[in-house]
């Protein structure tokens, strides 16, 4: 069986557990090793009917609550359904919640084992911390004498199961997973707690991708008052080993031990019992992950050895400060500036300002002059990544006058001199009670406010809207199904997106603050049939509906590998290189077979 | 809870509070899974129950039949042995004097609400390809999608270590099931 046969055959697998599961299938969004006329994906379509008409048969149609398994037993409001695991703290079981009507994981400790007290409290606190790359604690109560907490329910696989199937990962792949979880980390440490074990078995690689950091056991308050660790021994930092208090250095430093564990699948200091262990680290024996794994870059040993440091003043400050040498490691070209929330450096603002009043209707230019139009920085959007379809808010038909965001106008075929004209343009704007606004550099959104895209065309062309959160979330927020407008975008008259649904226009709504976000439009003349199947990966806006957290799947991440170190002039410049939306322009470009556009808009969100 | 094949040895040895339970347990399943399958006009509450009930009482009275595997199995001769029962009530309303009566604007009272929520042929190449799968391939099948048991309940039923175990089994035989359907409808 060679490669491909492989991934198709994991691919069908993936899908055929989201049957089984009762899960609602993306049938558009498989990876590329399935093709769309695949007669086992033809055959699961099938069976996925066949599934959900004995389901319903059942009475269970809300997809939880499979008869034949029944309840197990209530636990407050919510219902277990099924046991998923069991250990020393008790117990783990699939749980449904009937007021919220999803299904989450509950953590029960074993009755009147004591400490429920401070069982709680931690939960509480880690209810605090809200970040897509850490596991979401709902609550935490006590029912039956019994004390609990519950979580999002996670399917997916560990780190730690990674590892023990023999996998070791490439730099680029380690180094996606490692600034996933220093935005993890900073989160939990801006809430001013300490995770103090952070180990492959603690980090889950969700079906669809997405990284999460959980169980959080060994959580403490940054009080330095030397609370016990109870992490893993070898993935501990020195100093813990001595008796000092986890802080996050040491969270730093175990998430060093995790990215050399990916890498090289071993433990930079080894011992077999912990006084050993003490003397290893005292007398600096450390493996050298250069000497185990020859074939990856510098710069990512580097990172590692830093984080790696024993003593914790000389590794990185915080586990933002080891992000931005993650990324760096994917650019060297690109001295890559820390992404620091809610301000944009001045001086980005002022060249995106420049650029702004530079471009409006964009025409092809030769691929030698990229960056002269490039960044346009407007403000926008949501921390989380929150974003939802509102119905309008105010009639909003009196354009003010004034230039709006910028562009990079990139030619999907090098060499070529402007001769096509699209002569496409497109303006983010803001509706409202005071009329529309179109968006500029330096604007700032708040929660609440409406935004479209007006767009217009001397002739039919295919647009797409994706948006990028701080986070490195990805949204498709255009095309969408339900709109009057589709691709192609009729030519002519001035267009709004996202257009209407059931007669009503809609906008997008910045739902919450903070952060900063990215609007990428690429605009073609002819579909994007492969970047389209990319999208169908991603999450898609609705009416009415959440657009909840969405990371790219697995066969996304072998795709976006290329993406670091790749030829960085080539991308838009105020899209930060390497990440999603960068790989996603560049996949765009590379897959058209007719010049387009593309144009990004880089939004800042401070809040109040 | 008692394991359904600790209960099968106990009637085996002429224990009939094991028969009990074991009609506790499969009755309530086998009914709901019949009612999917019975034409519409067998369709009633009674007669399903009639037919489930004297389905089940038979197969426990005939257990030398049936040699105790595992749970799974037993689940899956159960199952076979309703279908035969269905089939023959099926043939029986074909026969009897009722059919005179079916007029073009109810053309089907053959059909069962399986056959109508997903198509009689979809139905047919799905238990044609599922009859040509491994005996366990079939259980797993079974269990999951037909019966909804949970994970937990299908690794106690194969085997498997865990429940994780137990759904890449039915992901497997998924996978498998839908290359066989897709096969016969060509």
């Amino acid at each position: 069986m060679n490669g491909s046969d492989d991934a198709r055959r994991a691919e069908l697998l993936r899908l055929a557990g989201e049957v089984a599961d009762a899960t609602p299938v993306n049938w558009g969004g498989h990876s590329e090793a399935l093709e769309d006329s695949d007669a086992g994906l033809e055959g699961l379509k099938l069976i996925e009917r066949l599934e959900t008409a004995h389901r319903e048969l059942r009475g269970g149609v809300s997809g939880h609550g499979r008869a034949g398994e029944g309840m197990l037993f209530r636990w407050g409001a919510l219902e277990a359904m099924e046991k998923l695991g069991e250990g020393s703290f008790g117990e783990v079981f699939r749980a449904f919640d009937p007021t919220l009507r999803r299904e989450v994981a509950l953590k029960l400790r074993r009755a009147g084992q004591g400490g429920d007290r401070r069982f709680l409290d931690e939960a509480r606190r880690l209810a605090r911390v809200a970040h897509p790359h850490v596991l979401h604690v709902h609550g935490a109560d006590v029912h039956e004498g019994r004390a609990g907490l519950w979580t999002d329910l996670l399917r997916g696989r560990t780190l730690e199961e990674h590892l023990s199937a023999q996998v070791r990962l490439g730099a680029p792949e380690a180094t996606l997973i490692g600034l996933d979880l220093c935005r993890a980390l900073a989160a939990v440490h801006a809430a001013g707690l300490v995770h103090g074990d952070v180990k492959a078995a603690n980090v889950m690689r969700e079906e669809g991708g997405r990284i999460v950091l959980m169980d959080f056991g060994s959580v403490s308050e940054q009080s330095g008052s030397g609370a016990a660790s109870h992490g893993t021994p070898l993935a501990l930092a020195p100093e813990i080993l001595e008796g000092a208090a986890p802080s996050p250095s040491t969270d730093v430093y175990a998430l060093g031990v995790l990215l050399f564990r990916l890498v090289s699948g071993r433990y930079p200091v080894e011992a077999p019992d912990l006084p050993r262990l003490r003397e290893e680290h005292r007398a600096g024996r450390r493996a050298s992950l250069r000497d185990l794994r020859p074939d990856i870059p510098t710069a990512f040993v580097q990172v590692v050895e830093q984080a790696l440091e024993k003593e914790p003043e000389t590794r990185f400050m915080s586990a933002a400060g080891m992000e931005a040498a993650l990324a760096a490691t994917m650019h060297p070209a690109a001295p890559a500036a820390p992404r620091r929330r809610g301000a944009l450096p001045m001086g980005l603002a002022a060249a995106a300002l420049a650029a702004v009043i530079a471009v409006v209707v964009l025409r092809q230019l030769p691929r030698a002059t990229p960056d002269t139009g490039s960044s346009a920085a407007v403000s926008a959007l949501p921390r989380g990544g929150a974003a939802t379809w509102s119905s309008r808010g105010g009639p909003g038909e009196a354009p003010k006058s004034g230039l709006t965001a910028s562009a990079a106008v990139l030619s999907a075929n090098p060499g070529t001199v402007a001769a096509d004209t699209l002569d496409f343009s497109a303006r983010l704007c803001r509706g409202g009670d005071g009329g529309e606004q179109f968006l500029a550099a330096g604007d700032e959104v708040h929660p609440g406010d409406h935004l479209y895209l007006k767009v217009r065309a001397a002739r039919p062309v295919n647009v797409y809207v994706l948006n990028e959160d701080d986070h490195g979330s990805l949204y498709v927020l255009f095309p969408v199904s339900g709109s009057d407008q589709q691709n192609p975008v009729s030519p002519g008259e001035l267009r709004r997106l996202p257009g209407r649904f059931q007669g009503q226009e809609q906008d997008w709504q910045v739902t919450s603050a903070g952060g900063r976000e990215t609007f990428l439009v690429i605009a073609s003349p002819r579909p994007l049939r492969a970047f389209e199947e990319r999208l169908a990966a991603l999450e898609r806006s609705e009416s009415g509906r959440m657009v909840a957290y969405a990371e790219l799947r697995p066969s996304d991440l072998q795709a976006l590998r290329g993406v670091g170190g790749m030829a960085p002039a080539a991308l838009p410049t105020h899209v930060a290189p390497g990440s999603r939306l960068a790989g996603l322009a560049k996949e765009a470009r590379e897959g058209a077979e007719s010049p387009i556009r593309v144009r990004s808009f880089m939004l800042s969100n401070p809040g109040n | 809870m008692e394991s359904t094949l600790s209960l099968l040895e106990l009637l085996r040895s002429g224990n009939l509070r094991a028969r009990d339970r074991l009609i506790e347990r499969y009755l309530p399943i086998l009914h709901s899974w019949a009612h999917g399958r019975l034409p519409s006009r067998a369709r009633s509450l009674s007669d399903t129950e009639d037919l489930v009930q004297i389905t089940l009482l038979r197969a426990l009275d005939h257990l030398e039949e049936f040699e105790v595997r595992r749970e799974g199995a037993f689940l899956a001769y159960l199952r076979r042995i309703l279908m035969n029962a269905i089939r023959d009530e099926l043939r029986r309303s074909a026969n009897s004097p009722h059919r005179e009566e079916v007029t073009e604007a109810i053309p089907d009272r053959q059909a069962s609400l399986l056959d109508e929520a997903i198509g009689r042929e979809t139905m047919e190449t799905y238990e044609a390809a599922l009859s040509r799968l491994p005996e366990e391939t079939q259980e797993a099948v079974i269990m999951r999608i037909e019966f909804g048991y949970s994970y937990d309940q299908i690794a106690d039923a194969l085997g498997k270590p865990t429940a994780n175990a137990a759904r890449m089994t039915v992901a497997r035989a998924l996978v498998q099931l839908a290359e066989a359907m897709r096969e016969r409808l060509g």
